[in-house]
């Protein structure tokens, strides 16, 4: 029997190949790539208590199982993530980095109910310059992902310095929030995907 | 035939209207291949935007670019420019973190859409603005997806996304805040230039001979002197001198003179003063030998004995010293040495000398021809007593005089 490819390099799934390869001068993915990447899984994960198992298992249902094996093939991936605390040394190609992405949409369009009434509560409290702890989902999400950036995030790192209040972490979470409901869209997928190689294509 | 697409959201409704050129397909849904008119509305604006093709195109454009933009952070341009520059009849810019501008640029007043040529050609006057929320934002790119995926309405229209290249990214930061380093290291340049200007030149001070002599600081025994230093005496007196050296010094020194002696008797003249040194190399030994041993009782005299330091004192020791000194230097034979011969003396209250160091080379070469060795008091006794001690700088010259002054004074003194 002959084998038409080597085992080490799985198939990669078919529903990737809806996402076309940008035109990058190497075919791994950008620093700002995976940081986004790593920052909008966090914002699920600060939305949905049970985000971190809910990825898990959004990649069975997504069939991703190939590129995502398991749960610390997982965190792998996402500590490519230059900006974390224990951030791995190996690059993210280009199918892990597609794979990541339509984990990120198919648990966003889950949560879109949550994330728009989210969006227009945080508009109304702006307009009323009310504390944002009057609505107790925003606020609890707010904390949340404060929480999880500091603790996962390199302190040192002159980015992560940046965001160094309260407000400059809830201001990075409420974008994050905006972009997660972009990602909902019928095109979602693959607005986010070419959004995350701008300014990168050669 | 006439066909309306409807595509509604939330927050946003988009209606086009048009034509289909295939008439006989009733049944199905026929593609619409002809847009006549267009009509956007946003929830919370009363104006709707209306408009032909043009405003169709150019609205889906803007707002998938801004889009694109709103999720990258990077500015396309493509939200807000036609190819060459010309300004976009939709625009859209950020005005807020959760507020988006939407400016379209002529006056569309044409429900009927029958004059698109004129629309075509319209100054680019402020029509309609909108400032939308990211959820109604949100809402119109939907609805401009919806569109994209309806491969029934104007299938040559679709969604086409491509990144942005690089050179776009680096004209993100403005170029003042690029040039903001390279500013400010030169400024500091210039600012510490104009500062080190007015510092004074530091005073070119010239080495002190005896502190840069290095035979002070260490202790006789290794106090070897170096060729270059001892340049001007021969090199068989060298190795005579060095303590260690000396039993093999006179038999290198020998066939020396006898290699040279069988050459030309002219040579052997040549080679006479080596062979003095050479010769008197046991007779400088033995001084030498017990000098050595002496040499650190020397160190612990001038170094730990307490030190006289009364001017009346010291120079009723140095005038003492300095005829004791002649005395014996005039005993011996006329000098050979053609530079100072200095020595670190130290003098007992009573005028004995207990020890003494060389202070310049030549003053290691040339000790046989002082009275030093022959004045210096040999202690009895197993350890001397800690009697105190003044140091002064004994100087012999070639023309014969003596210079003797306290050893602090000179030094401090340049």
């Amino acid at each position: 029997m002959q084998l038409s490819r080597p085992p080490s390099q799985p198939i990669a799934p078919a529903i990737l190949d809806a996402l076309p390869n940008p035109p990058l001068p190497e075919a791994v993915c950008p620093r700002r790539t995976r940081q986004q990447l790593d920052l909008m899984l966090l914002a699920i994960e600060a939305l949905d208590l049970g985000g971190a198992e809910a990825m898990l298992t959004a990649a069975k249902e997504l069939e991703l199982q190939s590129v995502i094996k398991n749960r610390v093939s997982f965190w792998r991936l996402r500590a490519t993530n230059p900006l974390r605390r224990y951030s791995q040394r190996r690059p993210l190609t280009l199918t892990e980095a597609k794979a990541l992405v339509f984990m990120t949409c198919h648990l966003a369009r889950r949560m879109t109910v949550l994330i728009r009434q989210m969006l227009l509560v945080y508009d109304q409290l702006l307009e009323k310059q009310l504390p944002l702890e009057q609505h107790i989902r925003l606020a609890s999400y707010l904390e949340r992902f404060r929480a999880h950036f500091r603790s996962r995030m390199n302190p040192k790192r002159t980015a992560v310095i940046a965001y160094n209040s309260d407000e400059k972490l809830n201001q990075l979470a409420m974008s994050l929030l905006g972009q997660l409901l972009f990602c909902t869209g019928a095109a979602g997928a693959q607005r986010f995907w070419s959004s995350l190689f701008d300014g990168e294509a050669s | 035939m006439t066909i309306q697409r409807q595509y509604s959201l939330p927050n946003c409704q988009l209606v086009i209207d048009g034509l289909s050129q295939d008439a006989a397909d009733v049944t199905g849904r026929p593609p619409m291949s002809v847009v006549t008119h267009v009509e956007c509305r946003v929830a919370g604006h009363d104006r709707p935007l209306l408009g032909g093709k043009e405003l169709l195109e150019s609205l889906v454009k803007a707002v998938s670019a801004y889009a694109q933009e709103y999720l990258s952070g990077i500015p396309h341009p493509a939200a807000r420019l036609k190819h060459r520059g010309i300004p976009e009849l939709v625009q859209l810019q950020r005005i807020d973190t959760n507020l988006h501008r939407l400016t379209v640029q002529s006056q569309v007043d044409n429900p009927t859409g029958k004059d698109q040529a004129k629309l075509y050609q319209m100054p680019t006057t402020p029509a309609a603005q909108l400032d939308l929320t990211t959820v109604q934002l949100f809402d119109m790119v939907e609805a401009v997806d919806q569109f994209f995926a309806d491969a029934q309405t104007l299938p040559e229209l679709s969604l086409n996304l491509t990144p942005l290249s690089k050179r776009f990214a680096a004209a993100q930061e403005p170029i003042a805040k690029r040039a903001l380093p390279a500013a400010l290291g030169l400024s500091g340049l210039t600012v510490a230039a104009i500062a080190l200007f007015y510092v004074p030149n530091p005073p070119n001070r010239r080495p002190q001979p005896i502190a840069a002599n290095p035979a002070l600081n260490q202790p006789l025994d290794s106090a070897t002197p170096s060729p270059t230093g001892i340049a001007t005496a021969s090199p068989a007196a060298t190795v005579a001198v060095s303590p260690s050296a000396s039993p093999s010094a006179s038999p290198s020194a020998s066939p020396a003179t006898t290699l040279a002696s069988p050459a030309s008797p002219k040579s052997v003249v040549v080679a006479s003063p080596l062979v003095s040194p050479a010769a008197a190399s046991p007779a400088i030994a033995s001084p030498n030998g017990s000098q050595a041993g002496g040499s650190q009782e020397i160190d612990a005299i001038l170094n730990t004995a307490p030190e006289i330091r009364e001017p009346g004192k010291l120079d009723s020791i140095i005038v003492a010293l300095q005829s004791k000194l002649y005395k014996g230097w005039n005993a011996k034979p006329p000098q050979s040495f053609t530079t100072k011969l200095e020595y670190r003396v130290g003098v007992a209250e009573n005028g004995d000398i207990l020890g003494f160091k060389f202070a310049n080379d030549a003053a290691l070469t040339y000790v046989k021809e002082t009275p030093l060795l022959d004045l210096r008091y040999n202690p009895t006794g197993a350890t001397p007593s800690p009697v105190p001690v003044a140091q002064l700088l004994v100087i012999f010259r070639p023309d014969g005089i003596l210079e003797i002054s306290p050893w602090h004074g000179t030094t401090e003194t340049p």
